[in-house]
């Protein structure tokens, strides 16, 4: 009888045990992508950078940390660009793990068993006869599947170096911009050095490098209440901070955004200057109170202490 | 009779009660005082130190002028207030909140370009004295290039605590503010470029 019992506790524990494994393997499991792509053997690296809820995208833990507005179906085909762009300078940058990775064969590559969700494609970038073939960074939404057509944009290599330029735009949140922002700026993916804009140097830096590198930006902690893009158009970077209203406490999630900070912006306490006063006035008041209160027991004491005196 | 000793000996404690919390608070705003005149002279002291070595995150071939502000403790600095009149020179952080407030006069908006704003903490270290400036007094910023902004006292006003706009909107090239004995309003000191 005993062992039956035994038996039983083990069937059901492996039964358990056996749904508990199959839970994320059935999760991961439905989706497909089919990136279609003109070079024959460049690698593609594919990141999943959120999972699609009730309230928009909630990002996965390795792009939980970028305060990068997600495109929704709604958004402009620029809005896209400008977020794959950013994400892949952070990807570049901090380098997390692909959730898959494939070369091109016969004019495309296939990834299956993808959990659906937002995903970030890099494809690698390959030099050939004086000519670098940049494949854009793709966000794609994966679902059931999906295929999408990755173009390589073509640079001729030149002999003469490359100047490169990065401006600052702001955009809202005047009273809580920062004095000063750094961007990291990566060679071919590397980080090659980090640059402080600010006022004095007009929000701009401009730096010289020779040809044939891929160049990307990644903006260094993203001022509290911001959303970054970074947009590249020729050898010009412009990396945008937009003013996210902070949110209602309460209130669901912007859908297709990242929770924006509720931290007080600069220059803004509560619609007042700072407070730059230390607490004196309370001394003079609670000596005056003090006293005149032990006043009040000194006289009554010797009021009581006269009148029993008396009687 | 009884009960009637007992009242009267609770106004003689609850007097005593204020008159301690009165003391205590007196001696905390004295300590208090000198640790922020410590910390500014430890700000002070760091500064040329850091100049030296070339601001934190300077890069190779970037002038000093593309780099205004030095950092000190995780604080970044955007220079030194000087004024000959006080015998006083101040550090000021970039940007403030009442932390760095604590530590040095910090910059609440503008920069040396027009509508320089510093907010100082009215500590007789900080900008306690700012009521002895008078016009035509001197003040001096030097940014954290060593680039020194001159500039003359013009007038001083009392601001109430909501005149943001009228504070930074004046059109002065700076302005200094801290907040009086009372902490209720704020000494404005406005200057001009010489």
């Amino acid at each position: 009888m005993r062992n039956t019992n035994k038996r039983n506790l083990s069937a059901l524990l492996a039964l358990v045990l056996a749904l508990l494994l199959a839970l994320p393997a059935m999760a991961a499991g439905s989706a497909g992508l089919t990136i279609y792509h003109e070079r024959e053997n460049v690698r593609f690296d594919l990141y999943h950078v959120a999972v699609a809820s009730d309230s928009g995208w909630q990002p996965t833990d390795d792009f939980a940390a970028y305060p990068v507005t997600l495109p929704d179906e709604d958004s402009p085909a620029a809005d896209w660009r400008a977020a794959a762009e950013t994400l892949a300078a952070y990807v570049a940058q901090d380098a997390p793990t692909p959730a898959a990775s494939g070369r091109v064969a016969s004019g495309s590559v296939q990834f299956g068993a993808l959990e659906e969700g937002l995903y970030l494609a890099i494809g690698e970038t390959v030099q050939q006869n004086n000519t670098l073939y940049i494949p854009v960074p793709v966000l794609i939404h994966v679902h059931g599947d999906t295929a999408v057509t990755i173009k390589a944009e073509e640079t001729a290599v030149t002999p003469e170096p490359v100047e490169y330029t990065v401006a600052k735009v702001w955009q809202g949140g005047e009273n809580a911009r920062p004095l000063s922002v750094t961007v990291q700026l990566l060679c071919d993916g590397q980080p090659d050095r980090t640059v402080t804009l600010n006022a004095l140097n007009g929000w701009r830096y401009t730096w010289t490098s020779e040809p044939g590198h891929l160049w990307q930006v990644a903006e260094q902690n993203v001022p509290d209440g911001f959303a970054v893009a970074v947009e590249q158009d020729g050898l010009a970077f412009t990396v945008t901070n937009t003013w996210q209203e902070p949110q209602q406490p309460g209130s669901p999630d912007q859908p297709g955004s990242t929770p924006a900070p509720g931290t007080p912006p600069m220059g803004q306490a509560g619609g007042t200057l700072p407070q730059t006063g230390q607490l004196w006035w309370p001394v003079p008041l609670l000596l005056a109170l003090g006293m005149a209160c032990v006043g009040i027991g000194q006289f009554r004491a010797h009021r009581k202490h006269k009148h029993d005196h008396e009687a | 009779m009884k009960h009637k000793a007992k009242y009267n000996s609770i106004w003689t404690s609850i007097g005593l009660l204020l008159i301690a919390a009165a003391l205590l608070l007196c001696a905390y705003n004295i300590w208090d005082n000198g640790r922020a005149a410590a910390s500014v002279q430890g700000v002070l002291a760091a500064l040329p130190e850091t100049d030296a070595a070339g601001s934190t995150e300077e890069q190779p071939g970037e002038g000093a002028s593309e780099m205004p502000t030095v950092l000190i403790d995780g604080n970044e600095y955007i220079g030194t207030l000087d004024f000959p009149t006080l015998g006083l020179t101040l550090p000021v952080m970039a940007d403030w909140d009442y932390d760095k407030l604590k530590i040095a006069p910090c910059r609440y908006a503008g920069t040396t370009a027009g509508n320089l704003v510093i907010a100082g903490h009215n500590y007789r270290s900080h900008f306690g004295p700012l009521d002895n400036l008078r016009p035509g007094d001197e003040v001096i910023f030097t940014d954290a290039a060593g680039n020194v902004f001159a500039y003359q006292v013009a007038e001083t006003e009392v601001l109430q605590p909501t005149a943001i706009e009228k504070m930074t909107g004046g059109g002065w090239d700076l302005t200094l503010f801290t907040c009086t004995l009372s902490g209720q309003t704020r000494l404005t000191v406005r200057c001009t470029r010489q």
